[in-house]
């Protein structure tokens, strides 16, 4: 019980340091509801955990939209859009269990996964349909 | 008997390999298996035979050329007086297993696409296709033969093209099987071989109903069993990332692949040849115990898939 005493006692502190850091303007946005507190800072394991989770789907999501395209330029372009950085590439490129060396550029992480994705299918169309 | 053709348009992906291996593991297991190397590298014939063995006892009038060649004769070569049964291999498989009996190749053996080629055409088209099925139906009339219906397999190792001589197996078999390296260029081979397939079948069983109503009227309909990749490196008990890439995009373009692999080892796939033996029927001690064992394993499967497949 003093434990969740001190606790307490420790996030009043905190917000009371807050608010004395504010404006009356703030102050008055604040009551009024114009503006709200929102937690910010370096986020718990469990909600790095949940936020790993949602950034698998978002790979997932990419994945499958990229399946969809039916030639290598959309899938690029794709990738283009979404403005991935280095890291999200090599995590998509992991995700489909493709080989990903140190050395590769943002530009053949793209040209790995599109051709994981869009460019075997072409290649293999290209040979096995009739001249 | 199952006729299994092993063919990859891509050479140096393991074909000899695959082949002689399996071949020796299903004659282990009591079976009679004939090898047709219709190759002209010859691989899996000196796989069995030395070199100077073959020049002195086989190159003149024991080699499928040789039968090849002799078609054209007044009194054609009996394919099943030029069988040989390699005697390394004889001796390891003893009196209580199988057999494993070889028909040998031939450097020459390129050349005759050359002369089968001069059989085709004719003065109009229904003679020019009757002639197609003549010398396409070849290997396939010869096979059919009472003194070839003891075996229970024929493993046809044929060559990286899809000349006549290649077609002439494919048309005998009434399966495939494919070897392949998980790589770029070996994965496009299966895609132009399954092309070329198609074409043959299509073409074949076109002409074949010139001769409705013939014993000889059967459409060919030969089987893609499956993809065998080899030379697999492996990390942690799966293919490496790069070579596993190949493999699943193959899946996904769905040609039936095997879950079982030919692993790498160039010292233990690479001395077997000049002993005679397939590693699979090898004393080699522990190391190649694990490949061995892997070698057992992919040729149960292989004996599975023809199992499903004659069920069908």
């Amino acid at each position: 019980m003093a434990n969740d005493v001190d606790r307490s006692a420790e996030i009043l502190r905190r917000v009371s340091n807050f608010l004395r850091s504010l404006t009356e303007a703030q102050i008055d946005d604040l009551i009024e509801g114009r503006v709200k507190i929102t937690l910010t800072g370096h986020p718990s394991r469990a909600q790095s955990a949940k936020a790993r989770s949602s950034s698998e789907e978002d790979v997932e999501r990419i994945i499958s939209e990229l399946t969809g395209k039916s030639t290598r330029a959309e899938g690029i372009a794709l990738l283009d859009n979404l403005g991935l950085t280095r890291a999200s590439l090599r995590d998509i490129a992991l995700a489909m269990k493709l080989p990903v060396p140190k050395t590769d550029t943002v530009s053949e992480l793209k040209d790995r996964i599109v051709e994981a994705t869009i460019g075997y299918r072409l290649r293999s169309d290209a040979i096995r349909e009739p001249d | 008997m199952d006729i299994v053709a092993i063919i990859n348009y891509k050479g140096g992906v393991g074909k000899t390999t695959l082949t002689a291996n399996l071949g020796a593991e299903l004659a282990w297991r009591g079976n009679k298996v004939l090898l047709l190397d219709l190759d002209p590298q010859a691989s899996l014939t000196f796989s069995f035979v030395k070199p100077e063995y073959w020049r002195s006892n086989l190159a003149q009038n024991g080699t499928i050329k040789r039968w090849y060649d002799s078609a054209s004769e007044a009194k054609p070569l009996d394919l099943a007086s030029i069988i040989i049964s390699p005697n390394a291999v004889a001796q390891k498989l003893g009196t209580k297993r199988g057999r494993l009996d070889l028909v040998p190749s031939d450097l020459g053996l390129i050349n005759v696409d050359l002369e089968l080629a001069t059989e085709l055409g004719g003065t109009n088209l229904t003679q020019a296709k009757l002639r197609y099925l003549r010398v396409h139906r070849r290997l396939a009339e010869e096979l059919s033969k009472p003194e070839f219906q003891d075996y229970d397999y024929v493993l046809i190792d044929c060559p990286p093209n899809f000349n006549i001589v290649t077609k002439t197996a494919i048309v005998a078999s009434n399966s495939i099987l494919i070897p392949a390296k998980a790589d770029y260029l070996s994965t496009l081979g299966i895609d132009y071989l399954q092309r070329s397939l198609r074409e043959l079948v299509t073409d074949y069983n076109e002409y074949a109903q010139l001769e409705a109503g013939s014993s000889e009227d059967q459409p060919i309909d030969p089987q893609i069993i499956g993809v065998v990749f080899t030379m697999i490196q492996f990390y942690a008990g799966e293919p490496i990332a790069a070579l596993r890439q190949y493999i699943n995009q193959t899946r996904r373009l769905g040609v039936p692949v095997f879950d079982n692999y030919i692993r790498e080892n160039k010292t233990l796939f690479g001395e077997a040849p000049q002993f005679g033996v397939p590693l699979a029927l090898r004393d080699t001690g522990p190391k190649a115990e694990k490949i061995i064992r892997e070698l057992e394993l992919l040729v149960s499967e292989f004996e599975d898939k023809l199992e499903g497949r004659d069920g069908q």
